[in-house]
């Protein structure tokens, strides 16, 4: 079992743990609606919090893209051309399946045409 | 007599939404079962038994987390560093939890439920299949739910059946799928100096820290930076810079068609 065999032994809890940790992670947001701000807080500032938090979704998907592709197994720049087309034919045809297709046709595409 | 009608209404609404999210989700299993595989066979491979790298897919279902989790249990990591490293790994669950909060009303029994199967793949699909709903997120969730804890027993229990993650260029699929929820959302200039924002936020972070504070980082700079580029605005029915006020929603993508195939 190596220098983690005793780590191994508890694992149980330390699963149980873990799950308790994102669990908690997951449920925090969606609590902290009604439970953390008050009213005169969600006003203050010309209603600040309301136009921050509209912006959630594009701040949160571009993040998400970004380190989706910088995360990759392996980033090769033709990579980076798969995506431009991709948004390209996203923002053209408003079509996941297209945008995926796109991307990944690109992507086999120079792959196959590059050496 | 009425009412019961309208239960049953709702009920089979919900459960069309349900399936409408489960079968959204689809494209994203390419993705998700050969990293439920690699992540099986990984813990496998640390030390771990068939039920417990099962109950891990099970109990804190989050591909980052639980991959992250592994290669720390193979070099022989305190279970506290174990569990801060999962959490910082999916910090950006925070965030989420918090969109989803402001674009649904949920009852406490409906968040404890969501909570249970919150992905960025669910919220980011049920965002495109058109206005956010309870039923198409959590169909959503359950499907990758499924897709993953099925890799996982593939992975753990055959081995390595499947090509790994980085085969073909199928880890291109998720930031792909991301992309086609992301690009009708940057219609007007705040939205397009948000995503640049938290485009570059992003880069900067992703050398430095987990993915998951690197994803929140991202969220708040680009949040932060939206709150200034809006101050302007009158407060009231604001003449929304995003299609995602309450009530309005983002065009929808369709993304059934890409799973009907």
């Amino acid at each position: 079992m190596g220098p983690g065999g005793e780590v191994v032994t508890g694992m149980v809890w330390v699963i149980l743990g873990m799950g308790a940790g994102v669990y908690g992670l997951r449920l925090v947001g969606l609590a902290l609606r009604d439970v953390a701000l008050p009213a005169p807080l969600r006003q203050a500032q010309g209603g600040i919090w309301e136009r921050a938090l509209r912006f959630v979704p594009v701040a949160l998907l571009t993040g998400l893209v970004v380190i989706g592709l910088t995360a990759q197994v392996s980033a090769e720049p033709m990579r980076l051309v798969a995506v431009a087309v991709a948004a390209l034919v996203a923002h053209r045809t408003g079509k996941m399946w297209a945008c995926i297709l796109a991307g990944m046709v690109v992507y086999w595409l120079l792959g196959w045409l590059l050496p | 007599m009425a009412h019961l009608t309208r239960v049953d209404s709702t009920r089979s609404d919900s459960l069309a939404g349900f399936w409408r999210g489960y079968l959204a989700l689809l494209p994203l299993w390419s993705g998700a079962i050969p990293a439920g595989v690699a992540f099986g066979v990984a813990a496998r491979s640390a030390g771990l038994s068939v039920g417990e790298t099962q109950a891990m897919s099970l109990v804190v279902f989050s591909a980052a987390g639980q991959i992250g989790a592994v290669s720390l249990i193979a070099g022989g990591t305190s279970p506290l560093l174990l569990i801060g490293t999962v959490m910082a790994l999916n910090a950006q669950l925070v965030l989420l939890g918090l969109a989803i909060g402001r674009q649904l009303r949920l009852s406490w029994l409906e968040r404890l439920a969501t909570a249970w199967l919150l992905t960025d793949g669910a919220y980011g699909v049920s965002l495109g299949v058109g206005p956010l709903r309870l039923a198409v997120l959590l169909g959503a969730g359950a499907s990758m739910y499924t897709a993953w804890n099925l890799g996982t027993a593939l992975g753990a229990g055959v081995g390595a059946v499947l090509p790994g993650p980085g085969a073909f260029g199928i880890d291109l699929v998720a930031p792909l799928c991301f992309l086609a929820v992301l690009m009708p959302l940057v219609r007007s200039r705040p939205a397009v100096l948000v995503a640049v924002a938290a485009g570059l936020t992003a880069l900067l972070l992703a050398r430095m820290v987990p993915g998951g504070v690197a994803v929140l980082g991202a969220g708040l700079v680009g949040c932060a930076a939206g709150a200034w580029l809006t101050r302007n605005e009158v407060a009231g029915p604001h003449p929304s810079p995003l299609p995602l006020g309450e009530g309005v929603s983002p065009p929808p993508l369709r993304a059934g068609d890409g799973a009907g195939g």
